[in-house]
């Protein structure tokens, strides 16, 4: 019984994946309809990255009332919880069964990294709104992202320090995973390069929740500054645990992770006077538009990303206006894109280069008190 | 292109089920709770992709990966003779963390968090696997010889003695079995699929980095394992067929957007928690473990 039981289980399950792989995969007309699959991490670890995007995407959407010129956009989203297998199953999944027309996603570099082959081949558009890793700019044609590479990042903050601050002799705290240690390359590459030293570099496992003992190695050595790369989370236990060992070199945080409101007012006073850089804060109604928006739908102030998804979805709709006519929509959208240039986006100017990589203006902040920021420099 | 789709979730049951009844065989037929299992996989994806990226041939790499696995498994049965139950899952446990920690931190090797890129397709007697079709083909290959390696195993005389081992070890020793030697070997072999495993993933995703193999891409195998049941080769596949298909229906329930995810989780593990409910010993378990 039992055994015939769980027979007629499994057969009844694929009976049901068999059924709708071919009630959403035949007899579907795209005509009309235009479909856009988004991957982000939605559970998990990363989801603090995955969930923002998808809010300013919903939000996007809201905006077009769902169409765009005669047609019906349909978003569909999808869960990668930062695994590239898992990333690769849903691009699968959108690219041959939903047989979407563009693809904004992943949020994670490993996962972008992994399903860009996938995407070159079918020759689906991609836009990441997230994905840092330098390695993407050469990941393929199709393959878009809407933040700039970490290199650019580590090169401006290392002109920023060396050139117009003036400090020789750094020691760097990076988070150790691909995005960290991408910035630390970067970085020091360049510092080294204007003659720069640095004295001391020391890495921490993400998720940690502890950094006093790196944070006293550096502390003894013979520096001026401490260049950190770290997410938001951890970057509240650093600035908390540096005040506590009363650190008072100058703290440089090379990532955006200080923008985002949660960790500023996790982080209260110990973030006084902490300069950090992240891509030039994108100014005018349109932002302002976008903020207050957002804050009717969900209640809160956007979080990292949630402009950038906002971005990459009307990107994408820009360029479906442009493609009226053509029959090969997702190569067309792909063209479009290589073609704009000084996009007034919420997150920022967008221009693509000819690898798909954004060119954004980089801002140096500085947090004055309770939160307080100031732009102390755009390059 | 809906095949598209199928084929590419075929490969991975494909590459899950070489995993699954290789663990099976050091964890359901030799009873010694293994958690480095994934740390084997990791061993054999690494140096598959290593020596992928040097420009050697695919059967070398493939082979490769599964005898560095195996020697590893080895070191960890000489290193875990004395250990049993719950201190050897531990052990094993700790071997995940420091293969996964070597990953991460010898970047001069591995590349650390970076990852490895652009691990060429396999080719083999100058036909090259591009396409993702030849590509199942070559796993479904290849994961059929390893069921039918572990079957014959299991249905072995040497089979019979890892049995033996795990219902009582100490009768075991007094009837005259070396033991130690015969547990090295069960560890030994699960590792060289394990390894294999890790090298086909590696080509097929094309991409690695040490995110990919730490204790939460353990959970899903171990699952497959407890959930086809102990000690149970036929239980273990389908396990792994429904463990793999069973997410992807659930991207066809048209959720809300503000809860997609969670709410796809949340009923994937209520799934899971009905099958055990119902059945404790798994699918098709003989065995209970202590």
């Amino acid at each position: 019984m039992s055994k015939t039981l769980q027979i007629i289980i499994g057969i009844i399950i694929i009976a049901i994946i068999v059924a709708l792989v071919f009630v959403f995969g035949t007899g579907k007309t795209t005509e009309g309809l235009v479909k856009i699959g988004v991957l982000a991490p939605l559970t998990g670890e990363a989801s603090q990255w995955g969930v923002p995007p998808k809010e300013g995407i919903e939000l996007a959407l809201e905006l077009i009332k769902n169409r765009v010129d005669n047609k019906k956009v349909e978003v569909i989203y999808e869960d990668t919880q930062c695994d590239p297998a898992k990333g690769v199953s849903a691009v699968q999944k959108l690219i041959n069964i939903d047989e979407v027309d563009a693809i904004i996603g992943a949020v994670c570099s490993s996962v972008t990294l992994a399903i860009a082959p996938i995407v070159e081949k079918s020759e689906v558009p991609l836009i990441s709104p997230a994905s840092t890793s330098p390695k993407i700019s050469d990941a393929g044609d199709y393959v878009f992202r809407v933040v700039p590479s970490d290199a650019l990042r580590g090169e401006v903050f290392a002109d920023y320090i060396k050139n117009d601050v003036g400090l020789n002799k750094v020691a760097i705290l990076y988070i150790n995973n691909e995005g960290g240690a991408g910035n630390k390359d970067s970085f020091k590459k360049r510092f080294e390069e204007l003659g720069g030293k640095i004295v001391a570099i020391e890495s921490y496992a993400q998720g940690t929740k502890d950094v006093k003992t790196q944070l006293m190695k550096i502390k003894n050595q013979n520096i001026q500054a401490i260049v950190i790369v770290s997410y938001p989370a951890d970057s509240v236990i650093i600035l908390k645990q540096a005040q506590e060992l009363g650190l008072s070199l100058p703290l440089y945080f090379q990532t955006e992770a200080l923008e985002d409101p949660f960790v500023l007012e996790a982080a209260g006073e110990s973030a006084n006077g902490v300069i950090y850089i992240l891509q030039a804060d994108p100014s005018g109604r349109e932002v302002e538009k976008f903020e207050n928006m957002f804050e009717e739908k969900f209640n809160r102030a956007p979080a990292l990303y949630a402009a950038e998804g906002f971005d990459a979805f009307n990107l994408i709709i820009k360029a479906i206006k442009e493609c009226k006519a053509e029959t090969d929509l997702s190569s067309c959208i792909k063209d479009e894109l290589y073609t704009i240039k000084n996009y007034q986006g919420v997150s920022g100017t967008i221009t693509f280069d000819g690898k798909g990589d954004v060119l954004k203006p980089m801002a140096i902040k500085k947090i004055i008190e309770n939160g307080k920021k100031k732009v102390l420099m755009i390059k | 292109m809906i095949s598209a789709y199928l084929i590419h979730l075929l490969i991975l049951i494909g590459i899950y089920l070489i995993l699954a009844i290789s663990l099976q065989l050091s964890v359901g037929f030799t009873g010694l709770l293994n958690l480095g299992h994934i740390a084997f996989y990791a061993i054999g994806a690494y140096i598959s992709a290593l020596l992928a990226l040097a420009g050697l041939p695919f059967w070398f790499c493939f082979l490769l990966a599964g005898i560095g696995a195996m020697f590893f498994g080895f070191l960890l049965a000489i290193s875990t003779n004395k250990l049993k139950g719950d201190y050897l899952a531990l052990a094993t446990l700790a071997f995940t963390f420091v293969i996964y920690a070597i990953t991460l931190n010898w970047t001069g090797l591995t590349r650390g968090p970076l990852g490895l890129p652009g691990i060429p397709k396999p080719s083999l007697f100058g036909f090259t696997f591009s396409d993702n079709f030849s590509f199942l083909v070559l796993v479904f290959v290849i994961a059929l010889i390893s069921y039918l390696i572990i079957t014959r195993i299991t249905k072995s005389p040497f089979g019979r003695v890892l049995e033996a081992i795990r219902d009582d070890e100490l009768a075991t020793r007094v009837l005259g079995k070396n033991t130690f030697k015969m547990k090295s070997y069960a560890l030994g072999i699960s590792a060289f699929f394990a390894g294999i495993a890790g090298s086909l993933y590696a080509y097929y995703i094309t991409f690695i980095d040490p995110s990919s193999f730490t204790l939460s891409q353990l959970i899903p195998v171990l699952a497959i394992v407890i959930i086809g049941g102990l000690a149970s080769l036929k239980g273990t596949i389908i396990a792994t067929i429904i463990l793999v298909l069973l997410p992807e229906p659930l991207r066809f329930v048209g959720f809300p957007s503000s809860i997609i995810g969670p709410a796809r989780q949340m009923i994937y593990a209520l799934l899971l928690l009905l099958i055990l409910i119902k059945k404790p010993r798994g699918l098709y378990g003989r065995i209970e473990l202590e």
